[in-house]
């Protein structure tokens, strides 16, 4: 499987998983990184960061998201946006928004 | 065979590039071959909670004992007295990824995780160190000549977030130190606040170091 497909299904995959999870994962920014995001060949592993809009949001999905249901190994990241912005973390990972949740409103 | 062992097989057999499943053992431990011909026993479990003791050593009665124990799924824990189990057995633990991981060393047996490999070596090599044990898989018990001893939670990632740290409390327990296995990457000032908030530490490779030196 060419890695440009590797890298397709898991988007899918990340896709359907956001979809699954409703309203726990509303408002949230999903960022692909890593050697699947750069199309490394062999990629072993998925890493992806989850910016989410509070800390309960991001223990919601910590306990909502199941690793086992995806193709490759999960390395996740929960960080809530002001997290991710003091630390620049989708700069220093050089990441890929796969994802921007519409916040549902209250 | 029993069901994870059946399981375990199917998954493999998906995907062959790396290895295959040649048979298995009169015990049920699956024969897998890699692509360079090596051969080694693997065993599955499928244990929710917490990995006992008494849930691996069955493994090691017979004639043939497995050289990787895998478990199903893989946010189960393994307690420290199942891993020391394993280890003196001259086996290994993992997951199913750990499977192709294992048979690429050629001794499965000696395969160990790499970040957690290099954090109990940096660690025993600290000369205010006495010893280092398993609790969990990722959480060590270390005793120190001066200052006691202290538990080190090693967390596998490039940013340590403060959900990082509450999601390492709810899943292994009380910690002194929250370190990450990674030496790029930061550590959030949440995050940091968030372990002192439970008395602890949030620190890097070098941070750790220091502290255990004291």
């Amino acid at each position: 499987m060419s890695c440009e497909i590797i890298r397709s299904n898991v988007i899918a995959n990340l896709e359907e998983l956001a979809k699954s999870l409703g309203a726990a994962a509303s408002g949230t920014e999903w960022h692909l990184f890593g050697s699947v995001n750069r199309g490394v060949p062999g990629a072993s592993d998925i890493d992806l960061m989850i910016f989410c809009g509070s800390d309960a949001q991001a223990d919601v999905l910590r306990h909502a998201i199941d690793p086992e249901s995806l193709p490759l190994p999960l390395h996740l990241s929960l960080l809530t946006f002001n997290e991710a912005i003091t630390i620049n973390a989708a700069s220093i990972q050089k990441s890929t928004v796969i994802l921007r949740l519409a916040p549902i409103p209250a | 065979m029993d069901s994870i062992s059946i399981w375990v097989a199917k998954r493999l057999a998906e995907d062959e590039e790396r290895q295959r499943v040649k048979g298995h053992t009169e015990e049920g431990f699956l024969i897998i071959e890699t692509r360079s011909g090596y051969e080694f026993l693997v065993a599955g479990l499928g244990v929710k909670g917490v990995i006992q003791v008494e849930q691996v050593q069955p493994f090691f009665v017979g004639a043939n004992k497995p050289q990787l124990v895998i478990n199903v799924p893989s946010k189960t824990l393994w307690s420290g007295a199942a891993i020391d189990c394993i280890h003196y057995e001259q086996a290994a633990f993992g997951t199913m990824r750990d499977i192709a991981r294992a048979g690429e060393t050629h001794s499965a047996g000696s395969f160990r995780d790499r970040n957690m490999g290099f954090f109990i070596n940096a660690m025993e090599q600290n000369r205010n160190v006495l010893s280092i044990s398993y609790i969990y898989e990722s959480i060590f018990q270390v005793e120190r000549r001066r200052g006691g001893s202290l538990i080190v939670a090693v967390i596998d990632a490039y940013n340590m977030s403060a959900e990082d740290v509450r999601n390492t409390r709810t899943r292994f327990g009380h910690f002194d130190i929250v370190v990450k296995s990674s030496s790029y990457g930061s550590i959030t000032e949440q995050a940091e606040a968030a372990a002192e908030s439970m008395g602890a530490q949030a620190l890097a490779f070098k941070g750790l170091m220091q502290c255990l030196a004291r």
